[in-house]
């Protein structure tokens, strides 16, 4: 059993660090501070809390990012994103300011607190701002990489967390820090994947395993700049791919992989997605499952692509 | 700093409605919409404010944002003689090439913010508040917003904000001529009363007439940049003022002038100085 952290206990300790090592850094929340805890022990008058106002987040955000500082905003991801994303396009965006956004509970991440609550179009909303840097890391550990890189750019990004603890991942090749990376190693086709997707990957590998398949799985954490060459580079050469995300097909990781493949389709490359409009009010491992983006969904792409034969059971997968 | 004596600033405020008009004439540009903020602008950058090419590189200088971004044409103006912009990129508005918008963006001197979109302004100016004070300067921050621009929800939450966090170096001022695209403000979306709502959400609020310099002045000058609240002026104003065919016309929001119009208004302007 291994370990877990959640991102925001992570991200809650670098910034922390970062209130004594950057102190032209600002932190910015919209009533919920939680993230900001070690950073205000460190630095309370450079945290401030503006209340449910998002516009007014990003607004001010900017107009201290415009007076030689850094800001690091935190809000849940949803209202964030969607209220904001003008003042996000024009305040921080076209002037491509150093404001890190912090997007809490992305994805399906809040499960049964029902549709308002998600967004899985996050990746592809940040994406089409010119010079946003995308991170949409596995685990705590990551995150915490994610933010420091973030927060030394010259311009903006966004790092999508979810909430809660997720597992603590080992890669076993790559380096540490927000370069793709492979968790496991495989021979028979590849599997790539953001957030916690890479944990449902990992958990069809297990399950292919024991049917002799071999899956690669690997941790794109990184969506724009796109590293497109490391990824090419990680594929199994001639061997399929599943690019799975809890991100819309649309503007995600999975569109990124089939830009990059030099053979896309050919009956070899799945991509697995969440499905457009409100999801049902589920829990998050409902929902990955619901939109076809979790283990059982992975291991059956997987098979299918691998050319499993009709005479196989079924494969049950434990959750 | 040293503004310019009363007498020379209405000669300012007379080139700018000038240079208003000269850059209008060949395009259809939001003519009523700077008119109307001219006076307060002379005010700001050749009374109240320093903001100059010299200051401009500074981390604390005083800041000013056009949030009403359609008042472009009377920010170029004043910017052209305050020695950010040169005549010649004015004379070209609305020529190929030339890089001034129907509004304002960040990446010309002199602009802080890319502003058009309404209701984004008292917000960032706010943060630059919040920034000074983090950082120890003195400076002064100034956002121009419209009274249309004031139905806006963003502007309400920022007012809070602005509120909240005691911003005395903070000042808004509302161009209030009554006016937005569809027709008058009360009819579209009424503001009134207007004053109370700014002072109810934490303000000190003053009254100013929007064309007397010297009421401008006064405004300005009983600002306190220790106070414990951020003060709003609502300048009472004229949309499309110094030219009578213009002034309180609608019409004007945003259209072209013809030549017998730009000569007659022209000659308004030299008649009235």
């Amino acid at each position: 059993m291994s370990a877990t952290q959640a991102m925001r206990s992570a991200l809650a300790a670098v910034l922390g660090e970062l209130a004594i090592s950057s102190p032209d850094l600002v932190g910015m929340s919209a009533d919920g501070r939680l993230i900001f805890r070690d950073f205000i022990g460190n630095a309370p008058s450079r945290h401030v809390d503006v209340g449910i106002s998002e516009a007014t987040l990003i607004g001010a955000a900017s107009g201290i990012a415009r007076c030689g500082r850094r800001v690091v905003v935190s809000a849940i991801a949803s209202f964030l994103l969607r209220r904001a994303y003008e003042q996000i396009v024009i305040d921080v965006g076209f002037d491509r300011l150093p404001v890190t956004l912090i997007g809490v509970g992305g994805g399906l991440a809040y499960g049964p607190l029902g549709p308002t609550h998600h967004i899985a179009d996050d990746v592809a909303l940040m994406r089409l701002i010119p010079g946003m840097a995308v991170f949409v890391p596995a685990d705590a550990v990551a995150a915490a990489d994610a933010l420091r890189l973030a927060t030394a750019l010259p311009g903006p990004s966004y790092i999508r967390i979810g909430s809660g603890e997720d597992a603590l991942l080992a890669p076993t090749a790559g380096s540490a820090g927000t370069a793709p990376r492979m968790i496991l190693d495989g021979a028979d086709l590849a599997i790539v994947a953001s957030g916690v997707c890479v944990h449902e990957a990992v958990a069809a590998a297990a399950a292919l395993a024991g049917q002799g398949l071999g899956a690669r799985v690997i941790d794109v954490m990184c969506l724009q700049p796109w590293p497109a060459d490391e990824v090419a580079a990680l594929l199994l050469p001639g061997r399929p791919v599943i690019a799975v995300e809890e991100h819309v097909r649309e503007g995600g990781l999975g569109a990124l992989v089939q830009e990059t493949l030099a053979d896309p389709g050919n009956g070899r490359f799945a991509r697995l997605a969440v499905g457009p409009g409100s999801s049902p009010i589920a829990s998050r491992q409902e929902l990955l499952a619901f939109h076809g983006v979790d283990r059982a969904a992975i291991a059956g792409a997987a098979r299918r692509l691998v050319g499993e034969t009709a005479g196989l059971p079924t494969l049950q997968v434990d959750m | 700093m040293t503004g310019l004596e009363p007498s020379a600033l209405e000669e300012m405020a007379r080139r700018l409605r000038r240079l208003v008009l000269r850059q209008a004439f060949g395009s259809r540009a939001h003519i009523g919409s700077a008119l109307s903020i001219v006076d307060i602008l002379a005010c700001l950058y050749f009374s109240h404010l320093e903001i100059t090419p010299q200051t401009w590189p500074r981390p604390d200088r005083d800041r000013f944002v056009l949030s009403k971004g359609h008042g472009a044409l009377a920010l170029y103006a004043v910017l052209h003689e305050a020695g950010f912009l040169p005549l010649a990129m004015l004379e070209a508005y609305g020529t190929p090439g030339c890089p001034l918008g129907g509004h304002p963006t960040a990446n010309l001197p002199g602009i802080e913010l890319s502003t058009g979109a309404l209701g984004h302004g008292l917000a960032v100016a706010a943060g630059m508040a919040v920034a000074a004070r983090m950082n120890g300067y003195a400076s002064r921050h100034v956002v121009l917003m419209g009274d249309g621009e004031l139905d806006e929800g963003s502007v309400w939450e920022a007012a809070l904000f602005a509120a909240h966090q005691r911003l005395g170096a903070l000042t808004a001022v509302v161009d209030r001529n009554g006016l937005q695209q569809e027709g008058p403000t009360e009819a579209v979306l009424a503001l009134e009363p207007l004053a109370d709502k700014w002072r109810a959400f934490g303000w000190r609020t003053v009254a100013a007439d929007g064309h007397d310099l010297a009421d401008l002045r006064a405004a300005f000058a009983g600002l306190e940049p220790d106070a414990a609240q951020p003060t709003v002026i609502i300048a009472d104003t004229v949309k499309g003022k110094g030219v009578s065919f213009m002034e309180r016309n609608p019409g004007w929001h945003m259209a072209a002038l013809d030549d017998r119009q730009f000569a007659l208004a022209l000659a308004e302007l030299e008649a009235h100085g």
